[in-house]
C-alpha cells in the first residue's frame, strides 16, 4: 500500500476516503461471521481504484461502510474529511445527497421516471437547481443525448447504466462508489461503462470506487485492491487483466495451501 | 418528490384501484347521508313554512307539543275564544286546530297509506284557513261530504263525486268527494283530507276545545300570496293580539297585559309565526339528525373496512417496491421524504375516492328521491351538493386514506439504502411476541369488562353499564384482529386439513400462501371480521328478542284471540260492535288514559305524554282493564299482593315503577285526571314486559278519572263463548274488523309473528347496511390476490414451468381466497355471538331475557364467506392463469 499520511483532515490531503481498523461482524455468538477484519485503507483523490477479492471476502461490505449504508462493528470511516462512522441517519443522508454518487449492479432506475429525470433525482431531493451546463456537459460525455426522455424500459442494459453515472456524475460529488457495475451487462455495454468511468476520473477530476470480481474490468482502474476473509491480502497499481488474474490465482493458491488442499 | 410520487401513483393505478373503490363507497354513504339530511330538513321546512304562515299563535301555556309530530298542545283553548280572537282588533282572521288522524278508504277497498311513515290527517274545512284551499269542487258542508288534497285523491284513485269511507277517530263514516284542494307545499306522502267544520269539531275537538290557534294579520295578505311579516311588524301583532287576549280572558286585566289575567287567561300564550316555524324547523332537525347518526354510524364502518384495504394495498405496494425506496435513499432522499412520497400517493387515492364519492352520494341521493317521487313522496328541496359536504367529502377520503397508508409509509421510510444493493428479495414479515401478547391482554382484558358488566347488572339490574359493556366490546374486537395473525396459520392449517388431500397438491400451495405473510391474512380478513361480528351480534339479538317476545306473549296472552289496531287506538264503536258478538264470551280491553299522580317521584323516562305535550312529570299514560275478565284473557307474574284487587278500586303497578318509586302494596296514590280525582291503593305489583303500562285500574275507575275522549282503546281480549269454535269467533271478528281497514284480529300465535315482524324487519335493515361493509370486505380479499398475483409472478411462472395447469393454479387462488374469507368470519362470529352473549342480561329490565343463538343463519354466514371467497378469487385467479409462463419467469421488479 502506499504509504499515505494517516492525517484525520484527509481533505488538506490526497486522500478522499479513508478507514481504520474498521471491523464487521455479523450474526451472533455461534453463528459469527466476521466479514472485516480490522482493516485499514485509504483511497486517493482523483483516483479510479477497484476492490476486487472473491464471493465472502468482504470487499461489498467495504464498500457499503465506507458510503455510509451501513454500520461498522468497530472502526473508523471518514469520507471527504468527515467522519462517517459518528454520523446520524440525518447526516448521513445529507452526505450521501451532497458527498456521494452511487452505481448499482441493477435496478438504479426509478423506472416510473424519464432518463433526464432520474440524472436529476439526486438534484430534485436536495432541492437544487439543476446546472444546465454540467448536466450537458455529463450527458455528452456518457453519450445519452437523444434518449434524455425515454423511461428506463425503454433503454438497454449499457444506457440504463450509463444514466445511472451521469446521476452519480451530476451532483458533483466528493467520490462515486460503484458496486458491479457491469455484472449486468454484456461485455460490449460494459466497457463503455467503464471506459466512461475512467474518463470521468482522467477528465473531470473525479474519484470513483469501484466493486467487482472481473478482471478485465478492474484493469480500467488506477489501482487494485484484494481482499480475502475481510482483509486486504494485495494491492496492484497500474492494473492490466493479466496482472489481476495472476495476483487472484495467486490468492487463490495461498487459501489452498492454508486450508491444506 | 412529488412528481415522483404522482407518476408512481399513475403507474400503479390499476393497484390501487380497489383502495379508490373503498374510499368511493364509504364516502358515498357518508355525504350521501349528509345530502339526504340536508334534502329533508329544507323539504319539512318548506312544508312548514306552508303550513305554519300565521303571524301568531296562541297555544296553551303548557307547551306546543309537535307540530311535525301532529301532536299539538293540551287541548284547551275553547272553540268560542277562538272566535273571538278573529273579531279582535287588526286580526284578519283566526283558524283554529281542528285536525287530526283519519283513515281514506281508496277506490280499491283498502285504506291510503302514506309511505315511509307519512301521516294521514283530516282537517276541518274553514273558509278562513288559507293553507289548505278547495280548489275544484265544492267544501264540504256535512259529515258525509270531504274534500281532498289533489295528491291525496290521485293516490286514492278517487275523484269528485265518488263515494268512499273514512274512519276519523274510531269511527266510520260514508262519505262522497266534493272538490279537490291544493296544498301549496309539497306533503311527502301525506294524505289530507277535508272534513267540514262541524263534524271535525266533533271528531277532532270533542270537548270543544283545541291546541292551537293560527291567527292571521291583515297585513299577510298580498297579491302575491301569504306572507309572513317582519320581525318588527310580527312583534307588535303578538302584542296587540296578547293585550286582547287578557282583555277577554281576565276581568281584571284591564290594567294591561303586565298584570296576570285570570287562570283561563293564564293557560295561554301568545307565539310569533317565526318563533312556532322555527321551533318546528329544530324538531325536525332534531329527529332528521337522529336518522342521519344512525346511518353514519354504518357510514364510519364501512370507512373502517376500507381503511383495511387501502392499509393492506399500500403494505403490498411498499413491500414490492422496497428497493425503488431504498434507491432514493441511497442517492440522498431523507426518511421524510419517502414517506412522503406514499402519502402522497394516498392523499391522492384519498381525493379521488372523495370525490367520486361525493358524486356517489349525490347519485345515490338522486336515486332515493326518483323512489320516494315513485312512492309519491316528493322531496322538493334541491341544495344537495353543498361546498360543505364536497369538502367533508373530500377531507375524509385523503384522511382515511393517509392515515391507513401511514403504517406502510412509515415502513417504506425506514427501508435501509443497503437494500437497494441486495439482489434477493427482502424475508417475509413474521408476527412478534408482543403482538401475541398485546392482542391477548386485549381480548382478555375486553372478556373480563364483559363478564363483570353482565354480572353487575345480574345482581343490580338498575346499573348503568352500557359504557363499561361498550369498551369491553370493542376491547374484544380490536383484541381479536390484533392477535388473528397469530392465530391465522393455525387455523389455516386445520381447516384446510381435509381439503389437502383431496386438492393435492393445489391446496397445500394455498394454504402455505396463507401462511407465508399471516399479517396480511389477518388484515385481508379483517375487514370481513369486523363485518361479521356485528352481523352475528345483530343476528343474535334479533333472534334472543323474537324468542323472548314468544315467551312473553305465549305466557301472558291468554285470550283466543287479541284485536289491535295499526294507529294504536280502536274506537268505542268498534269496541262495542266486538262486545254485541254472540260468539264472543270474555272479553276484555286495555285502555290508556293520562293521570296525574303527585306521589311520582321517578319520572318514566320515556313516556311520550309527558315530553310531547309538555306536561309535567307527575302525569302517566296509564292503563286500565275489567277486572271481571282480566284473569280469563291474560295472565302475568305477580310479585306481591293479588290481581283481584282491581276490582275493588286498587291499582295494580308495573315492578319497575313501584320499585323506582318506593311503593309497596297497600300504598295510597291520587290519581288526579281531566274529569276527577280519587284515592287508589297499591293492590298489587306485577312484572309483565308484555304489558307497557306501568299502572292499570279498573276500567270503571278510568271512567271516573278521564273523560271518554280522552281515553284510548289500546288492545281488546276475546274468549270464545262456550260452543263456539276459534274459527267461528274469528270469522265473526274479521267481519267487525273488515270496515275499520286498521283493526288486526290475531291469535297468539299471529300476535307474535306481528312483533317478530318488526324485529326481523329492523333485522333487514341492519343487514342492507352492514352489506356494504361486506362488500367492501369481499374488494379487500380481491384487492390483496390481485396484488399478490404481481408480487408471485415468477413464483407463477416457476409452478407453471413445472407443469401446474391454468386451472390448477386458478383452484389455488379460490382456495386461498376461501380460507381468509372463512377465517375472517369465523373470528367475526366468534367475537360478535360472544359480544352478544351479554346483552340479554344488560337488557332483561325491557324483557330481553332469552339468549337465543341463531344456529341456522350463523352457518348461513359461513356459506355466504365460501361464496364471498370464491367471487373474490375470480378476477386474480383469472388474471394469474393468462400470465404467460416464460415472461412470468423472467419477471424482474
Amino acid at each position: 500500500m502506499s504509504v499515505q499520511a494517516l492525517d484525520p483532515i484527509a481533505r488538506t490531503t490526497n486522500i478522499i476516503a479513508s478507514a481504520r481498523s474498521l471491523t464487521k461482524v455479523y450474526g451472533s455468538s455461534d453463528t459469527v461471521v466476521t466479514a472485516l477484519d480490522a482493516v485499514d485503507v485509504d483511497f486517493e483523490r482523483g483516483k479510479f481504484t477497484a476492490i476486487m477479492g472473491p464471493s465472502g471476502s468482504g470487499k461489498s461490505t467495504l464498500m457499503h461502510l465506507l458510503a455510509g449504508l451501513d454500520t461498522a462493528t468497530s472502526g473508523t470511516v471518514s469520507v471527504a474529511g468527515a467522519d462517517v462512522s459518528g454520523m446520524n441517519q440525518r447526516q448521513l443522508t445529507k452526505l450521501r445527497r451532497t458527498r456521494l454518487g452511487f452505481v448499482f449492479q441493477s435496478f438504479n432506475l426509478i423506472p416510473t421516471l424519464t432518463a433526464r429525470e432520474n440524472i436529476t433525482l439526486p438534484l430534485d431531493i436536495a432541492r437544487v437547481k439543476v446546472d444546465e451546463e454540467h448536466f450537458s456537459h455529463v450527458v455528452n460525455a456518457v453519450g445519452l443525448g437523444g434518449r434524455l426522455h425515454h423511461r428506463p424500459a425503454e433503454l438497454s442494459g449499457g444506457q440504463q447504466q450509463r444514466v445511472a453515472c451521469a446521476r452519480a456524475l451530476v451532483s458533483k460529488p466528493d467520490v462515486i462508489f460503484a458496486d458491479e457495475p457491469t455484472g449486468n451487462l454484456d461485455s460490449a455495454s460494459g466497457r463503455e461503462v467503464l471506459v466512461f468511468l475512467r474518463k470521468s476520473v482522467d477528465d473531470l477530476g473525479q474519484s470513483v470506487v469501484m466493486v467487482t470480481h472481473d478482471p478485465v474490468a478492474a484493469s480500467y482502474a488506477h489501482r487494485v485492491l484484494f481482499l480475502a476473509d475481510g482483509r486486504i491480502v494485495s494491492e496492484l497499481d497500474s492494473p492490466t487483466p493479466e496482472s489481476v488474474l495472476q495476483v487472484l490465482a495467486a490468492i487463490s493458491r495461498a487459501d489452498d495451501h492454508l486450508t491444506g488442499k | 418528490m412529488l412528481k415522483l410520487a404522482l407518476r408512481d401513483t399513475r403507474a400503479s393505478a390499476l393497484r390501487l384501484l380497489l383502495s379508490v373503490v373503498a374510499v368511493l363507497l364509504g364516502v358515498s354513504f357518508v355525504s350521501g347521508t349528509f345530502s339526504l339530511r340536508n334534502i329533508m330538513s329544507s323539504t319539512f321546512s318548506d312544508i312548514i313554512d306552508t303550513g305554519y304562515k300565521a303571524a301568531a299563535y296562541v297555544t296553551p301555556e303548557s307547551g306546543t307539543g309537535s307540530i311535525i309530530m301532529g301532536t299539538s298542545g293540551e287541548p284547551v283553548i275553547p272553540l268560542d275564544l277562538a272566535t273571538s280572537i278573529g273579531g279582535f282588533e287588526g286580526v284578519a282572521a283566526a283558524v283554529p286546530d281542528l285536525s287530526g288522524q283519519v283513515i281514506l278508504v281508496g277506490a280499491d277497498g283498502t285504506a291510503v297509506t302514506g309511505s315511509g311513515g307519512a301521516p294521514s290527517l283530516g282537517f276541518g274545512a274553514n273558509p278562513d284557513d288559507p293553507t289548505l284551499v278547495v280548489s275544484e269542487g265544492e267544501a264540504p258542508r256535512n259529515s258525509s261530504e270531504v274534500v281532498l288534497e289533489t295528491s291525496t285523491a290521485e293516490r286514492a284513485g278517487l275523484s269528485i263525486g265518488d263515494s268512499t269511507r273514512i274512519i276519523a277517530n274510531g269511527e266510520i263514516y260514508g262519505v262522497t268527494v266534493t272538490g279537490l284542494a291544493t296544498y301549496s307545499a309539497s306533503l311527502a306522502g301525506a294524505t289530507l283530507v277535508m272534513l267540514d267544520g262541524e263534524t271535525a269539531e266533533k271528531v277532532f275537538a270533542p270537548t270543544g276545545t283545541v291546541g292551537l290557534v293560527s291567527v292571521y294579520s291583515p297585513d299577510q295578505f298580498t297579491p302575491d300570496g301569504i306572507k309572513p311579516l317582519s320581525s318588527d311588524a310580527e312583534n307588535a301583532f303578538v302584542a296587540s293580539v296578547s293585550e286582547q287576549l287578557s282583555g277577554v280572558g281576565g276581568k281584571n286585566a284591564a290594567d294591561g297585559p303586565s298584570t296576570p289575567g285570570s287562570a283561563e287567561a293564564e293557560k295561554f300564550k301568545v307565539i310569533s309565526g317565526s318563533q312556532v316555524r322555527e321551533d318546528a324547523v329544530s324538531q325536525t332537525n332534531e329527529m332528521v339528525g337522529f336518522m342521519s347518526t344512525f346511518l353514519l354510524i354504518f357510514a364510519a364502518l364501512a370507512l373502517f373496512v376500507g381503511a383495511f384495504v387501502i392499509a393492506n394495498t399500500f403494505a403490498m405496494t411498499v413491500r414490492q417496491k422496497q428497493r425503488e425506496f431504498a434507491l432514493l435513499r441511497a442517492v440522498g432522499a431523507s426518511p421524510g421524504q419517502v414517506f412522503s412520497v406514499v402519502v402522497v400517493q394516498a392523499a391522492v387515492v384519498g381525493l379521488i375516492g372523495g370525490a367520486l364519492g361525493v358524486l356517489g352520494g349525490f347519485g345515490l341521493v338522486q336515486g332515493l328521491r326518483a323512489v320516494f317521487r315513485s312512492f309519491g313522496i316528493d322531496m322538493s328541496g334541491n341544495l344537495i351538493l353543498t361546498p360543505p359536504i364536497v369538502a367533508l367529502g373530500l377531507v375524509l377520503g385523503v384522511a382515511v386514506a393517509i392515515a391507513s397508508a401511514a403504517i406502510a409509509a412509515r415502513r417504506a421510510a425506514l427501508t435501509p439504502p443497503v437494500e437497494a444493493m441486495r439482489e434477493s428479495e427482502a424475508p417475509s414479515l413474521g408476527t412478534s411476541a408482543l403482538r401475541g401478547v398485546v392482542g391477548i391482554a386485549m381480548v382478555g382484558v375486553g372478556a373480563l369488562v364483559l363478564a363483570f358488566s353482565v354480572a353487575v347488572v345480574r345482581s343490580n339490574p338498575d346499573a348503568g353499564v352500557g359504557l363499561p359493556f361498550g369498551i369491553g366490546a370493542g376491547l374484544l374486537l380490536i383484541g381479536a384482529l390484533v392477535v388473528s395473525p397469530i392465530i391465522a396459520p393455525g387455523f389455516v392449517r386445520v381447516l384446510s386439513a381435509p381439503f389437502l388431500r383431496a386438492t393435492r397438491p393445489v391446496g397445500k400451495l394455498a394454504s402455505g400462501n396463507i401462511a407465508r405473510n399471516p399479517k396480511r391474512t389477518a388484515a385481508t380478513s379483517g375487514a370481513l371480521t369486523v363485518g361479521m361480528a356485528l352481523v352475528a351480534a345483530a343476528a343474535v339479538l334479533a333472534a334472543s328478542t323474537t324468542s323472548s317476545m314468544k315467551s312473553l306473549v305465549t305466557t301472558e296472552l291468554k285470550a283466543d284471540f287479541i284485536v289491535q289496531s295499526a294507529t294504536f287506538t280502536i274506537s268505542q264503536q268498534a269496541f262495542e260492535q266486538i262486545s254485541a258478538l254472540d260468539e264472543v264470551g270474555d272479553i276484555s280491553r286495555f285502555s290508556g288514559g293520562e293521570v296525574r299522580i303527585p306521589e311520582l317521584t321517578a319520572s318514566e323516562p320515556d313516556t311520550p305524554a309527558s315530553s310531547a305535550s309538555g306536561t309535567d312529570a307527575k302525569t302517566l299514560q296509564i292503563g286500565a282493564t275489567e277486572p271481571s275478565t282480566f284473569s280469563t284473557t291474560w295472565t302475568t307474574t305477580v310479585i306481591e299482593g293479588s290481581l283481584d284487587s282491581l276490582a275493588r278500586g286498587d291499582a295494580l303497578v308495573q315492578k319497575s315503577v313501584a320499585k323506582d318509586n318506593g311503593w309497596s302494596v297497600g300504598d295510597a296514590l291520587t290519581l288526579e285526571g281531566a274529569a276527577g280525582t280519587t284515592t287508589a291503593r297499591v293492590g298489587a305489583i306485577f312484572d309483565s314486559a308484555a304489558l307497557g303500562a306501568p299502572l292499570i285500574i279498573s276500567t270503571d275507575l278510568l271512567d271516573k278519572l278521564v273523560p271518554a275522549q280522552g281515553q284510548q282503546i289500546n288492545s281488546v281480549m276475546v274468549n270464545a263463548v262456550d260452543g263456539v269454535s276459534t274459527s267461528q269467533l274469528r270469522t265473526a271478528l274479521t267481519e267487525v274488523a273488515a270496515p275499520y281497514m286498521v283493526l288486526s284480529v290475531m291469535d297468539a300465535q299471529e300476535f307474535t309473528s306481528m312483533l317478530t315482524g318488526q324485529v326481523n324487519q329492523m333485522l333487514a335493515v341492519l343487514y342492507g347496511l352492514l352489506a356494504l361493509s361486506l362488500i367492501i370486505a369481499a374488494l379487500g380479499i380481491m384487492n390483496t390476490l390481485g396484488l399478490s398475483v404481481v408480487e408471485r409472478t415468477r413464483e407463477i411462472g416457476l409452478l407453471r414451468a413445472v407443469g401446474l395447469g391454468r386451472g390448477q393454479l386458478s383452484v389455488t387462488f379460490i382456495i386461498e381466497s376461501v380460507l381468509t374469507a372463512l377465517f375472517g368470519t369465523a373470528v367475526g362470529l366468534v367475537v360478535g355471538v360472544g359480544i352478544a352473549a351479554g346483552v340479554p342480561s344488560l337488557l332483561a329490565g325491557t324483557g330481553l331475557n332469552t339468549l337465543s343463538i341463531p344456529w341456522s343463519a350463523l352457518f348461513a354466514m359461513l356459506g355466504l364467506a365460501v361464496v364471498v371467497g370464491v367471487v373474490a378469487a375470480l378476477w386474480p385467479a383469472w388474471r394469474a392463469s393468462r400470465l404467460p409462463v416464460l415472461e412470468a419467469i423472467a419477471a424482474v421488479e
